[in-house]
Formats: structure tokens, C-alpha cells, sequence
């Protein structure tokens, strides 16, 4: 009647499994952050992309305007768009700005006489991290 | 004694109570990751044809377009592009929100239109060319219409305004692939 496992055998194989499902629990916790910050980064980018086309629908349609606009946030240059609209003065965004509840966007102006470079940067922090989806445009008056 | 070398009743129980645990926590994982990965799939897939769209009617209308024509009717026949039915100039009005047919230095006339939740691209020598497939479907965003144009001052080129909103075809009510993009663009002719 001694034909059950030891206690030794029983530890071992608990020690395995322990080990096993930690790393398992790891693996999926990292994978699924990691693909709902892939998911965000791509909606993340067409926020970025929408803001720089607005901005240069903007420029076409009225240089002039575009320059005065640009000029009003200089020399302090970050500027918060949460829709698509000339905020009234440049400042980084507040918690009620962010769009979707979640990204940040700012843009930064630099100025030169027939060019104006704009940074837009969308921001957001998920699981503890802080993710940026930079896009860089120069608009031009000769274009 | 043969006999005595089975499980009991309870173990038996005991194993099975513990499989029921925790294969259903297993399967809810393996569905948590399938869901987020057709999310991330569907936004890739209407954020890829998106910028298509947007890409090749920007191109296309930038340097190609000469003049803008109320013009709807199907087939499009470059000989009726005339001066009569030009919108979006000096002449003949400031603002036109519908559908409208640009002409190329050419004289032929092409456009855009949205037909069946795809985009068309649609011109007087060639075949109409869908140019989102049937994974998505693009709408006009909201209450504001696909293509208009403007013209600012008069010495100044028109501006076309393309906007509309594409999302993902979904069979039933799947929450995972409910995602829509909006794009928005201002184009200003350069042959104008």
C-alpha cells in the first residue's frame, strides 16, 4: 500500500507548475498592454495627422492669417488643440482636454520668415508608461 | 486486490471541479487576446485605406485639377464641362457643397464620389475605379458632405474640402471592430 508520491515529488512538481503560471500570467499581461498600446498608437497617429492637415488646409486657404494665428503663440510655443480651431492662447493640455479622454495634443511653432515648422506631438500614458507619437511638417509659403 | 487500483469518487470530483475552474480562466485570456488583435486589425485596415483615399485624392486634385464643373450626371462627358456649369470661381459663385467634376489641362473631366459606402474614383477615360474595398465603409461625416470647394479671394486658387468618415463593416453588433476614423483635408489647386 505505499504506492503514492512522496512529499518531495509533490513539492517538486508544485514548484513547477508555480513557476510556469507565473511566467504564463507575465507573458499574457505584457502581450495584452502591449497590444492595446498598439491599438492606441495607430488612432494616436491619425490624431496627429488630422491636426497637421487641418493646419495646412488652414495655411492654403489664408497665409497671411496662418502667420498671424502662429504668431500669437510665440515665443511661448506649445499650443493644445483639442478640436480643430486657433486656441485662444498657447499652454499645454489640461485634464479636460485631452481627446477621447485619453491623448494629449500639443504643437510647437517655430517661425521663419516664409516657413513656419510645426511639431505635433500626441501624447497619452497607459499601464504606468508614457507613449508619444511625434509628426514634423514645415509649411511653406512657395508650396 | 486488482480491483482497488482506480481513482475514488472523490478524486474524481476534486479533478474535474479543478479543470472547470480554470479552463474557462484559459479560454477567457485566449478571447481577451483574439478580441484585442481583430480591434488592432480593423484599425490598422481602415487607417491604412484612409490614408490612401486621402493621399490619392489630394494628389490627384492638387496638380490635375484645372476647373471645378456642377456636373452629376454619369457617365462624365468632358464636352459638357463648359464655362456654364463652372462653380468655385470668381464668376460663378463662391461656395458649392455637392457633388462636382473637376477638369484636368486636358479637358477631361474626372471626380470622386462616394457610392455603396466605397470611394470612387470616377473619369471620362477610363473605367470607374473603387478605390476602398468592401472591409470598410466610408461615409460622409456627419452632416457635412464629402467633397465642396471655395474660392477665398479672388485672385487666389479654389480650395477643395474632402471629409468623411470610414469605419469598419462589421456583421452583427461586435464591439471589437466598432471603430471608425474621420479624415479631413483642404486641397488648393495648382494649375487652377
Amino acid at each position: 500500500m505505499n504506492k503514492g508520491f512522496t512529499l518531495i515529488e509533490v513539492l517538486i512538481f508544485a514548484t513547477i507548475m508555480a513557476v510556469f503560471f507565473v511566467v504564463a500570467a507575465a507573458v499574457i499581461t505584457l502581450s495584452i498592454r502591449q497590444m492595446s498600446a498598439a491599438e492606441h498608437k495607430i488612432i494616436a497617429t491619425r490624431h496627429a495627422e488630422a491636426l497637421s492637415e487641418w493646419l495646412k488646409g488652414e495655411k492654403e486657404a489664408d497665409w497671411n492669417n496662418f502667420l498671424s494665428k502662429v504668431g500669437n503663440y510665440l515665443p511661448k510655443s506649445t499650443v493644445c488643440f483639442n478640436n480643430f480651431s486657433w486656441p485662444a492662447q498657447s499652454g499645454i493640455c489640461l485634464a479636460g482636454d485631452y481627446l477621447e479622454r485619453l491623448y494629449k495634443r500639443q504643437a510647437k511653432f517655430s517661425y521663419s520668415p516664409d516657413a513656419v515648422t510645426v511639431e505635433v506631438t500626441v501624447s497619452w500614458r497607459e499601464g504606468g508608461i508614457s507613449y508619444t507619437v511625434p509628426v514634423k511638417t514645415t509649411y511653406s509659403i512657395w508650396e | 486486490m486488482i480491483g482497488k487500483k482506480a481513482f475514488t469518487l472523490i478524486e474524481a470530483i476534486v479533478a474535474v471541479g479543478v479543470v472547470g475552474m480554470v479552463l474557462p480562466v484559459f479560454f477567457s485570456i485566449v478571447f481577451l487576446i483574439m478580441r484585442q488583435q481583430l480591434r488592432i486589425a480593423a484599425v490598422k485596415e481602415i487607417k491604412r485605406q484612409g490614408d490612401f483615399v486621402l493621399n490619392n485624392m489630394e494628389t490627384t486634385i492638387r496638380n490635375c485639377a484645372q476647373t471645378i464643373h456642377n456636373y452629376k450626371a454619369a457617365p462624365i462627358v468632358s464636352a459638357v464641362l463648359t464655362d456654364n456649369n463652372r462653380v468655385c470661381d470668381v464668376i460663378h459663385g463662391s461656395a458649392f457643397d455637392q457633388t462636382v467634376t473637376f477638369k484636368d489641362r486636358f479637358g477631361n473631366g474626372f471626380r470622386y464620389i462616394i457610392s455603396g459606402n466605397r470611394v470612387a474614383s470616377d473619369s471620362a477615360n477610363a473605367a470607374t475605379v473603387n478605390l476602398t474595398n468592401s472591409k470598410v465603409k466610408v461615409e460622409p461625416n456627419g452632416s457635412l458632405p464629402f467633397i465642396q470647394c471655395a474660392i477665398t479671394n479672388p485672385y487666389s486658387p479654389p480650395i477643395v474640402t474632402v471629409n468623411y468618415k470610414i469605419s469598419y463593416k462589421t456583421s452583427g453588433s461586435a464591439l471589437e471592430s466598432n471603430v471608425s476614423l474621420v479624415f479631413q483635408s483642404k486641397i488648393k489647386l495648382k494649375s487652377y
